[in-house]
């Protein structure tokens, strides 16, 4: 189906509608509904942060995985609902996201539009941006054009004229806008005086198939396309006329374009040489490039582990003592107190958010070096030095960095995917960063191989980080090869933003604003994980009474029960399975799981691990029937390929939904139980 | 007639000519002095005007959407990690991946061609 403008309407009949009526996100309360559309790096985001005051309700769209963030605009002109929609060079798509764009604007049902769209152009780059307005304004629309950028645009030596602009393309209302600076006044005005006019029709009768301009045909350099490489040749032989068709719309519109740029702009002054220029030579440059992504990478690691530690800890500290503590005794004066209400409060409720508080520092942490990397320019740049390596996988450059953030702690990781422009991409990303080794699984590392490797104990922890490195390029393979196979090759092609110094203003609205999501649709999962996990330690099963509680609760019988799963593997003993349980709620409590099923002490130190490492020798030794090293090394396997942490689960379920949440979960359980039972029976054999 | 290899050597710091194709040379016009190359093969530095593309209409598209499309004057500005170039388009700087820059055809312009231009 095409559209009198011959932008290809929607394949999909059923996308969810502005408005909200067709299962759609958009709540419109009545209000007018205004779409904020831009390319990418035009300053679409802090437009809408600047009008909604950075209040934001981020979800993915009904029915796909990308996100959509929505909020409100009242000024003293307008009170309406603004949808941010994803960035677009135009409305012809190559991703999930750009499809979303394109579908919300171009529909067949006039009422299903929005009622104003609002498309953000940059006075720097304008004829490059011109072109998605000159599309949108094909179709039935009430259109503004808000123009940022006008400073970098000045240093550069050009000036935009807005009137000169709007009427070349056909009294168009032009606000210049200066977002990052809260500079926005005029906007709501045009806005509202653009919903009390007609939705008009731009008069271009671009792709209407009239052959007046052909594509590209008559160009004088024609014939040099003959002289790249055939590699594409059989699709190009089978284009049809629609594509033809696309070609000279095309056409059309980059000449209107031009004609719009010329009469809107005027040089005041010689372009120098740019300070972005030669930043670009040395963080892009095939030799110190890729250093200095590393020496980033390091830093983001670091900083999102390290600065945040001490606050985590002192978080810890507090719910687990002063608060908890104060709860027991509020308790035991109301004569609760050691009942099982003081038990689901202090160690269901308040464990639970303990556990969610203790995320907020390193989540804070990485989300304002997100966006510390994203409005810097540095993130487009780490994409292009990485590029090749991410390729191996099929996913961008950019994917690095959330697996990167992903060894410190996967919550994070998961969350750093939002990097990724492109729904797919983000999905298989989110689904591999449980695979990269977080630093809570370290603890169990060190305790483990110090009990039963001694001073190789060093080698097998190094290995283990070796080994997650291969799980992320073998799930990622196996991923394409299966379930994701639509995934596609996306060449680079990638437009670089000049290189600017970050607003901290800026920088604390959307750090807050993610942090903000993150608790609001991850936060019931882990208090409720945490909880489901205390109740079923705390119900007491009755059998043998001399046994210990850990032993004789739900808990240890579910333990007991999962173990026989665990047989070919070389540990199926309730105490590792157990261990395992609760490793499903945080790694961290691995080793204190373990400490109370052994009733020993936990160690101080991991490394030195005393009367727990005997007993976990001994029933290594008993459950692998003497094949100890191959049962041990199927364990830490296991323990590395398995679902991280519920809090994991809840990041990956807010990112990429229940179903692909339970698809990640299936696939790491499935894939570690192979390779847990693959290690040891080869090494049952070898030893 | 200016000959495109001293040209292309009077471009400061920019050693490296331009690889030359097996194509005719009389299917330049109305260049006759350029050099007909793809963004792989161009040097960097020099003033290219861009040809077509064997790629997907979507993917031509979305170059055009980023300036580079037939007609348009670009320079391939350096190499990138992982074997990809930069290339100038005016004033942005589009990162364009290996398995991209053989299928872009150019022709590379005498520099004094592409300053008069």
């Amino acid at each position: 189906m095409r559209t009198a403008s011959g932008t290809k309407a929607p394949a999909r009949p059923a996308v969810p509608s502005c408005h909200g009526g067709g299962g759609g996100d958009v709540v419109r309360d009545g209000k007018p509904v205004v779409a904020l559309v831009g390319s990418p790096n035009v300053g679409k985001s802090s437009l809408f942060n600047a009008v909604t005051g950075a209040r934001r309700s981020v979800g993915n769209w009904a029915g796909t995985s990308v996100e959509v963030g929505t909020g409100s605009w009242r000024a003293a002109e307008l009170d309406a609902v603004v949808v941010d929609l994803p960035g677009a060079y135009g409305l012809d798509p190559l991703s999930p996201d750009e499809e979303l764009t394109r579908d919300l604007l171009v529909r067949p049902d006039p009422a299903e539009l929005p009622d104003v769209v609002v498309v953000v152009v940059s006075a720097a780059d304008l004829a490059r941006t011109l072109y998605l307005a000159v599309q949108v304004l094909e179709q039935p629309l009430r259109v503004v054009l808000a123009v940022t950028m006008a400073d970098v645009a000045a240093r550069r030596g050009i000036e935009v004229d807005a009137v000169a602009l709007g009427a070349a393309l056909g009294d168009v209302p032009v606000v210049p806008v200066d977002p990052r600076r809260g500079r926005i006044a005029g906007l709501a005005e045009a806005v509202g005086g653009a919903l009390a006019g007609p939705a008009a029709r731009w008069p271009l009768p671009a792709g209407s198939g009239d052959g007046d301009a052909g594509p590209d045909t008559e160009t004088p350099d024609a014939d040099l396309g003959k002289d790249a490489d055939p590699g594409d040749d059989a699709d190009l032989a089978a284009a049809d006329l629609e594509e033809d068709v696309d070609l000279a719309a095309a056409d059309r519109r980059f000449t209107l374009v031009a004609a719009a740029t010329a009469a809107a702009t005027r040089r005041t002054g010689s372009r120098r040489t740019d300070w972005s220029d030669r930043v670009d030579r040395v963080v892009t440059s095939p030799v110190v490039g890729p250093l200095v992504f590393l020496l980033v990478m390091w830093a983001v690691f670091h900083l999102t582990t390290r600065v945040a530690a001490p606050v985590q800890g002192a978080l810890d500290t507090l719910v687990s003592g002063p608060v908890s503590g104060g709860v027991r005794a509020l308790l035991g004066t109301v004569g609760l107190g050691r009942t099982w209400v003081e038990g689901l409060l202090v160690d269901g409720v308040i464990a639970g958010v303990g556990m969610l508080l203790t995320f907020v520092p390193v989540m804070a942490v990485m989300f304002a070096l997100l966006a510390v990397l994203e409005d810097s320019g540095y993130l487009a740049r780490a994409a292009v030095v990485t590029d090749r390596l991410m390729r191996a996988v099929g996913l961008p450059g950019r994917a690095f960095l959330p697996l990167v953030v992903g060894f410190g702690c996967n919550v994070p990781g998961v969350s750093a995917t939002r990097v990724l422009p492109n729904a797919r991409q983000r999905l298989l990303t989110v689904l591999l960063v449980p695979f990269t080794s977080c630093s809570a699984r370290l603890t169990v590392y060190v305790l483990v191989a110090s009990s039963f490797f001694g001073r190789h104990a060093g080698d097998v922890i190094f290995g283990m980080y070796v080994l997650s490195i291969v799980l992320v390029v073998l799930a990622g393979l196996l991923l394409r090869s299966t379930l994701l196979r639509a995934l596609g090759t996306e060449d680079l092609v990638l437009d670089l933003p000049r290189y600017q110094l970050p607003m901290p203003r800026l920088l604390l609205a959307v750090t807050w604003m993610r942090l903000s999501a993150f608790l609001r649709t991850a936060g019931g999962v882990i208090v409720a994980t945490v909880v489901v996990v205390w109740a079923l330690s705390a119900v007491q099963l009755g059998g043998d009474r001399s046994g210990d509680r850990v032993q004789n609760s739900a808990y240890g019988a579910l333990a007991a029960t999962a173990a026989p799963v665990f047989a070919p593997a070389g540990f199926g003993d309730w105490h590792a399975t157990g261990a395992l349980v609760v490793g499903f709620v945080a790694k961290e409590a691995v080793v204190s799981s373990w400490a109370q099923t052994y009733a020993t002490d936990q160690p101080g130190d991991v490394a030195r691990p005393g009367r727990l490492g005997e007993s976990l020798r001994a029933d290594f030794a008993r459950s692998s029937g003497g094949h100890v090293t191959p049962a041990v090394l199927a364990f830490l396997v296991f323990l590395l390929g398995y679902t991280p942490c519920a809090a994991t689960l809840a990041a990956q379920r807010r990112e990429i939904g229940t179903r692909w949440t339970l698809v990640g979960l299936g696939t790491q359980l499935t894939l570690a139980w192979t390779l847990a039972v693959c290690v040891f029976q080869i090494g049952r054999l070898l030893t | 007639m200016t000959h495109v290899a001293p040209v292309m050597g009077t471009v400061p710091g920019r050693s490296a000519a331009p690889r030359r194709t097996n194509v005719p040379l009389d299917v330049r016009a109305p260049f006759p002095h350029a050099v007909r190359v793809t963004l792989a093969s161009a040097p960097l530095g020099v003033p290219l005007v861009l040809g077509n593309a064997s790629l997907p209409v979507p993917r031509r598209l979305r170059l055009a959407e980023l300036g580079l499309r037939p007609g348009v004057t670009v320079t391939v500005l350096r190499r990138t990690a992982g074997g990809g170039r930069i290339v100038g388009v005016g004033d942005a700087r589009v990162a364009v991946g290996r398995e991209v820059l053989p299928r872009v055809a150019a022709a590379a312009l005498p520099v004094r061609l592409a300053e008069n231009g």
